[in-house]
């Protein structure tokens, strides 16, 4: 579970994957969680020494193909700290999309820039009639070599958002919690933010804002 | 003397291994835990969703929902959409023409058709009716959308196979973008087009319940109830049915 106290600030040029040695409730996290590097005792590498072998047998009696999945700690991960972003022609609430970006760019060290819809645009928004109960979805069209995501398509199900209440409030907190997710941020119930899934209950700024944790991390991994 | 106890070490670490190798499971009633192929979902998909308020109403918004046991997990739907060609050249020009600092690989020069959705057809034998048509015995296919990224048949050897409870409703057809063409690989006998909930999908995971899009803990703040396991959340909706 994710826990109030605050993550120790890593010193300018550490690498990123010593920044979060705390509980960063890591299960729902999208960011790199590893933990801290450390100098290796002696006795550590002789018992690397005397088990290696038993690690490469062991590797090698793993069903084929279970190390070869989608790399989870990258292919959710934006390409840069540069949003480029399009509204295709399904879109008609473009001040929904406008508003969710200049959040991105207004609240954390992220930039956008709007741009034709081309091969490499970062975050494609559309609308469209989703499933069930879902309001908006976030998918990965496709990555660079590298892992990290090229492109996502961001669907926004207006219907669905229109139930109920406070719709302008509503529209807008999806808009910003989707974009959420293309650049690694996962749910949070606990408090009232963007990244909490389902209506908003009232026009409260903080329903259309990244949590303070959540944007520490933007900021440090991009 | 010390070579001679690394060597021993090693033989022993060979026998070891030798008897602690990883079967890949070759009947459908062995369990598999889903921890590598929801940590895929998850990664790749992301959604905001209207989360079910409790067990009562979950079982109003659904047209199925029932307790059992997943016994295959294929591709059940891919739709693709016909592109355009465009040439690396012509890709470099737009891209840094109006973002010169993105960082640019080029994507499909030849304009072969793109893949614009993907849906697992997870069949389930249920065990328990909490609501809808399914009973006993019947094998039930809910559809679920599968990334569009990484090898879609390595993600399929680690597919999870035992226990789990899905809450679905009847999209009657596939949600497909317009100009998307669909092939249609695996279809439900009674032409439904089950859809779990994102908060109504739980497998068994090596922690107990493992949803790809909502944990435990968020649905047991959401209902009040202290939710662990797959049999703790079939036993909620069982005493609500």
């Amino acid at each position: 579970m994710y826990t109030s106290h605050r993550p120790k600030i890593p010193k300018k040029g550490v690498d990123r994957s010593t920044i979060c040695e705390h509980d960063c409730r890591s299960s729902r996290r999208k960011v790199f969680i590893v933990h801290e590097n450390k100098r290796r005792p002696r006795w550590l590498l002789l018992t690397v020494f005397l088990l290696g072998p038993l690690a490469v047998i062991a590797a090698l009696s793993v069903p084929s193909g279970a190390d070869s999945l989608p790399n989870v700690d990258a292919t959710h991960l934006a390409d840069s700290n540069t949003h480029t972003y399009c509204n295709t022609a399904s879109v008609t609430q473009t001040g929904a999309t406008w508003y969710a970006m200049t959040t991105l760019r207004d609240t954390t060290d992220m930039t956008i820039l709007s741009v034709t819809c081309n091969s490499n645009t970062d975050v494609q928004w559309e609308e469209s009639n989703l499933s069930g109960t879902l309001r908006g979805s976030t998918l990965c069209l496709n990555t660079y070599s590298s892992g990290a995501c090229n492109r996502f398509r961001v669907r926004l199900d207006i219907t669905q958002i229109n139930i109920g209440s406070w719709d302008w409030y509503d529209l807008r907190k999806t808009a910003v919690h989707e974009l959420g997710h293309t650049t690694g941020l996962g749910h949070y119930q606990t408090i009232t933010n963007a990244m909490k899934s389902g209506s908003v209950n009232g026009t409260a700024l903080a329903w259309r804002r990244y949590e303070a944790h959540d944007v520490w991390h933007l900021n440090n991994d991009y | 003397m010390l070579q001679r106890k690394i060597v021993s070490l090693l033989l022993l670490s060979v026998l070891i291994a030798a008897s602690c190798s990883t079967v890949q499971p070759d009947d459908a009633s062995e369990q598999v835990d889903a921890d590598e192929f929801v940590a895929a979902l998850h990664a790749t998909i992301g959604y905001d969703f209207d989360p079910l308020p409790d067990p009562a109403s979950a079982l109003e918004q659904s047209d199925v929902a029932v307790a059992g046991r997943v016994v295959d997990v294929v591709v059940g739907l891919e739709s693709w959409r016909d592109v355009s060609a465009v040439s690396c050249e012509e890709q470099k020009r737009q891209v840094l023409a109006e973002s010169p600092d993105e960082p640019f690989e080029c994507f499909n020069p030849e304009g072969e058709p793109e893949l614009d959705d993907r849906y697992f057809a997870i069949t389930v034998e249920v065990d328990d009716s909490f609501d809808g048509e399914a009973a006993p015995g019947d094998r039930v296919i809910f559809y679920v959308q599968a990334p569009l990224v990484g090898d879609i048949d390595e993600l399929l050897k680690s597919a999870p196979r035992g226990p789990v409870v899905v809450l679905a409703a009847d999209e009657k057809q596939p949600p497909i973008a317009d100009g998307s063409h669909v092939e249609q690989i695996s279809k439900s006998e009674d032409n439904r087009f089950l859809v779990p909930f994102p908060d109504g999908l739980w497998f068994t995971g090596s922690d107990g319940a493992i949803g790809p899009w909502w944990t435990a803990e968020d649905l047991s703040l959401q209902w009040g109830f202290e939710l662990e396991t797959v049999d703790d959340i079939a036993e909620i909706l069982r005493n609500d049915s």
